[in-house]
Order: structure tokens, then sequence, then C-alpha cells
């Protein structure tokens, strides 16, 4: 059955098809995010979940489906009308520079500049400005002149995630933002993505901590083999059920939309 | 509701340190190498009581301004994680074709022009086959040096040729408060890549494609035309330091710098720029350079043998290198 274009909605991924050779990584997957929502996205590896990512973030091309981006079917067929179409996606090996500040991460690719063939920085405002950026998102760093690899993974994956907020994307990916984190920082990063519910930029939340995914995530929708095998409402359903679908999946019936 | 939690709230470490204090920690590395350059400027004063005049300050600056000028170029493509060691050779490349144009009766003018462009040329050579085709830039620089020094000898028929003319006049014998022109070249060289790097977006590219270059490429950063651009920097400074020493030396020597083919890479890691890319400043480049002449100047001053001299290079160039290794470096 093809769902209907729900209003509601901002993306909406049809009937994706994807194989590399003879091996199904996607085979027909339907998955909608709608406003204001995080969806957790949960699957054993290989599942299909990065496949899934990269053909919304234009790596990858389906083999067959569509793409509908508030409404509108879209044909996303690189990674930078990805991001022109407002997708941001914050990987999972951060994609910042070691090297730089967090103002300098912050505007990398998008300096704010007084001229057009020097490119003199307007250094004062950008500094200004990303403090005003993660003043949004409630995030603690003081001094945005301070260099990247002297702040904490928390804090890192803070500056990752406002940067990617910064562009005013449509929707966030976030793939794994809680991994490699010491415990007490991985709360701090779950705030932030409560942070973006409260200013209504949905996401999409990879992780393989369910906890993590059971804390910030509306809906739960479940990869396996590159079928969807659940989609349930976090509240719901419990950490048990979806370990189920996620390692035994559960037959086609039970992937009715929730 | 309770009090938000602030995201990666700062572990307390915040040391009461005066703010100039924390600066100078913060350049630890430029501190180091300054002092090692002090130290062996203190060595040779008193090893030599010729060292430390003015005469022979200003002759080991002048000469080593070439040096120096290419190095402020070199810097470029180093920060970038490229390296460039065909330098001399496009030294040697565009100043033969420059001189022999003017011998045939070519506006000096205008042959000074096309050497520039000559060296902007091997530039785009070097800098499509590094940036476009990813060829590993060593055997790149390598083959090219060979490629240029081989064409400036076959043109030059291996000999030195000589040239006139009040541009290389100025350039090689003016001087200003006492200091020779081609000092100021070199400043002046280092204060541009200074700013550039410092206050304008395409330095801040330059370190970014250096630190991580899919980060910068996902940021929307096109990665290949900073590495060219990288690649042409370093083409272009030695653009600069042919017409240099063809002033100082009052002609085009096909075979300048084939005995000291890594004294400009070598200034460039003993100023604390890490084979990896994306760190090192500027300024420590140019007290790398400095130690570079002293080192030279000085030998020669207590009358070490040649081939001991040489030696001492090798070891400076691996002390330097391995120090950056320590810290985390290392070629990529």
């Amino acid at each position: 059955m093809i769902p209907t274009i729900d209003q509601d909605c901002v993306l909406e991924m049809r009937d994706i098809h994807k194989s590399f050779g003879g091996l199904k990584a996607l085979d027909g997957v339907n998955l909608d995010l709608r406003c204001g929502e995080v969806l957790g996205l949960v699957g054993d590896n290989a599942a299909g979940k990065s496949t899934l990512m990269k053909i919304l973030t234009g790596f990858y091309h389906a083999d067959a489906g569509s793409i509908w981006l508030d409404g509108k079917e879209v044909h996303i067929d690189s990674p930078k009308i990805s991001k022109r179409l407002g997708i941001e996606m914050v990987y999972q090996n951060l994609e910042l520079c070691q090297n730089l500040n967090v103002a300098e991460n912050l505007f990398l690719g998008r300096e704010i500049q007084r001229d057009p063939v020097f490119r003199f920085l307007k250094l004062r405002q950008m500094e200004r400005k990303s403090v005003e950026i993660l003043r949004k998102l409630k995030i603690d760093i003081q001094d945005p002149r301070k260099r990247v690899d002297r702040l904490s993974g928390g804090q890192q994956q803070a500056v990752a995630i406002s940067k990617a907020v910064s562009f005013g994307p449509k929707m966030l990916i976030l793939d794994e933002p809680t991994a490699n984190l010491a415990l007490k920082e991985i709360g701090k990063v779950l705030d932030i993505v409560m942070q973006l519910k409260e200013h209504g930029i949905p996401a999409i939340f990879i992780s393989h901590r369910l906890d993590d995914v059971f804390h910030v995530c509306d809906r739960i929708f479940v990869l396996r083999g590159g079928h969807r095998v659940a989609l349930k409402q976090s509240s719901e359903t419990d950490h048990d059920e979806i370990v189920r679908y996620m390692f035994l999946g559960a037959g086609e019936e039970s992937s009715r939309s929730a | 509701m309770d009090e938000p939690r602030s995201a990666g709230a700062e572990p307390v470490r915040r040391r009461a340190v005066p703010g100039f204090l924390r600066k100078l920690s913060s350049s630890g590395e430029i501190l180091s190498i300054l002092i090692a350059l002090i130290i062996l400027c203190v060595f040779f004063s008193l090893t030599s009581p010729y060292f430390l005049t003015i005469r022979n300050i200003l002759n080991f600056t002048m000469n080593t301004s070439i040096l120096g000028i290419m190095a402020a170029g070199l810097f470029i493509a180093m920060v970038i994680g490229e390296i460039d060691v065909s330098q001399y050779s496009i030294v040697a490349l565009s100043t033969a074709v420059m001189v022999i144009s003017i011998r045939r009766g070519m506006d000096s003018g205008l042959a000074i022009v096309m050497s520039f462009g000559i060296a902007i040329l091997c530039g785009v050579v070097n800098g499509s086959l590094v940036a476009f085709l990813r060829i590993n830039p060593i055997i790149t620089t390598l083959g090219a040096m060979m490629i240029y020094r081989g064409i400036a000898y076959n043109i030059t028929q291996a000999k030195a040729m000589g040239v006139t003319g009040g541009f290389f006049e100025a350039v090689g014998s003016g001087r200003f408060l006492g200091i020779p022109a081609s000092v100021y070249i070199m400043l002046g060289l280092f204060l541009l890549v200074h700013v550039i790097l410092t206050y304008t977006a395409h330095g801040k590219r330059v370190y970014a494609v250096g630190g991580n270059a899919e980060a910068s490429y996902i940021s929307g950063i096109n990665v290949r035309m900073v590495r060219f651009w990288g690649m042409v920097a370093s083409s272009a400074a030695a653009g600069v330091a042919g017409l240099v020493f063809v002033s100082q030396v009052g002609a085009t020597v096909p075979t300048v710098g084939e005995a000291g083919l890594m004294d400009v890479v070598t200034a460039v890691i003993l100023g604390g720029i890490s084979l990896s890319g994306g760190k090192g400043r500027i300024v420590g480049t140019l007290i790398g350079v400095l130690i570079l002449a002293v080192l030279q100047n000085g030998m020669v001053l207590i009358n070490v043998q040649s081939y001991y001299q040489l030696m001492v290079k090798g070891v400076v160039i691996l002390l330097a290198v391995l120090v950056d290794s320590l810290r985390g470096g290392g070629f990529k």
C-alpha cells in the first residue's frame, strides 16, 4: 500500500530499493519524519541504516523509490543537493577540524567575509554569532576562540550539532552522536537533542544505545536486513521489544505504522 | 522544570594563569625553537669573533633571504599537508629562460614577468598532479624537479650566464637603512603569508584542509583547489626567489641549490610545522630559516669541514622530523 502524503511530514522516503551487486541492502523501505519529532533509527550492523541515510544525503542513489520533502518530490543526486535542500547530517566521526577554533569550525566554508577577492574575515562578527548559535542550544562554551582539540568529546559533539543547526536545516540526521562519549557527557548531548525538539527541528537519531533512543525519540524505526520490521511510538514499546525486532525480526505484519 | 543542563560544561581545569603567560605556553613550540636559535647564536659568538659582527649578520641574512622567500611559500603547501622539493629547480629554470631572453634582446621587464610566469606554470603542473591526480607530492615534485632542472641544463648548456640591469642591481645591492633589499622582500613575503593565513578565509581553509580534508569537503570547501593553490604558492615563492637570486649573483646558475636540495624543507620543519599538515605558524618558519642560516654560517666560521657540515644538516633534519613525530605528527 502506498502511503498518502501526510501534511505533517517533513520527509517521506517511499519504497526505497538499493542493491549492491547481488546484495539487497534496502528492499522497499518507507520512512517518514514528522514535524518537530525525533525519530530513532535502529538496527543491527548491515541492517541498511547507513545505506538509507546515504541515499538521503546524496552519497548513494536509490535503485527505485522516491523522496518527498515538505510534500514535494525531490531528486537528491549529490551531497551538495541534499545540503541545499536543507538536510544536514552530523557524522559519527565528527566533521570538525581539530586544529581550528570553535568559531572557525562553525563558519568553515561559509566564513563571514569583508570582500569577495581577498576574503578578509570579519572575525569579531563570526565569534559573536558563534556565541549566539551555541547559546541557542544552551551549550556552555564561553570562548569561541577555543581550539576544538581542547574541548571534551561532548563539547565537540555539541559544536558539530550547532554547526549543522546553524545552516537553518529542514531536518537533521544525527549519526551515533553519543558513541565514544563518557557517560556524563552523553546526558549533555541528549539535552541538546531535546533542545532541537524545542526549536522545532526534526531529526533522525541513529544509535546503538537504546537507552539514549528511548530518552529522546518520539518514534522508533527498526531496520533489519533491508526491511522495516517495526515502527513504534517509544511510549508504547520497550527496550526488550525493540531488541527482539532488531535481532529476530518480526514477520511482515509487525511493520504496521505507529 | 529545573535548570537545563548545559552541554559539555568545561571540566574544572581553569587555572589562575596570567594572560601573557598562558599565551606564552600556548606558543611553547615557537619559544623552544627561539631558544634553540639563541643557543646557537651564543655558541657561535663564543667560538668565533666574527659571528656577531654586523657585517657577518647582514651577510648571512642576505644569503639566506632566498631560502627564506622559498620557505614562506613552501609553508603554505606544507600546512595543507603537501610538500615541494622542486623549488630550487624552478629557480634554475625560470631564471635561465629569463636571462637567455634578455641576452637575446628581450625587454628585461617583460622577461622578469615571464620568469615569474614560468614559476607559476611549474606550480600549475605540480599542483595539478598533486591535487587532481592525487600523486604523492614527494614523488611528484621529485620528478618535476628533475624535469625542470634538466630543461635548465639544456638551455644553458649547464653554464652560468650573467645578466645586468637596473632592476637586478636595485634588488641585488640596494639597501635601505643599511639592510639589503632582499631581506625586506623576504620579510614582506612572510608578513603577506601571515596576513593571508590569519585574516582571510583562504588562510582558514588552508589550515582546515591540512587539519581534516574530509571535514573540509563536507563543509563545502573545494579541497582540490586549496591543494592546487598551495602548490602554486610554493612555486610562486620560488619565482620570487629566482629573481632575487639572479640579482644577488648577477647570473643564472643552472646548478643552484643542488647541494641544498632539502634546505627549504628542513627550515620549514625546523620551524615547528607538522608533516601531517594543519599545524605550524609562519613565525616559526622564519626562526627555522634563521636557525639553518646561523648553523651554516657558524660552521663555516669555525672551520667545520664541509663533509661534517653535510652530516650536521642531515642530523638536524632527522631531529626536526623526530620531534614532529613525537608530537604526534608524522607523514600521512
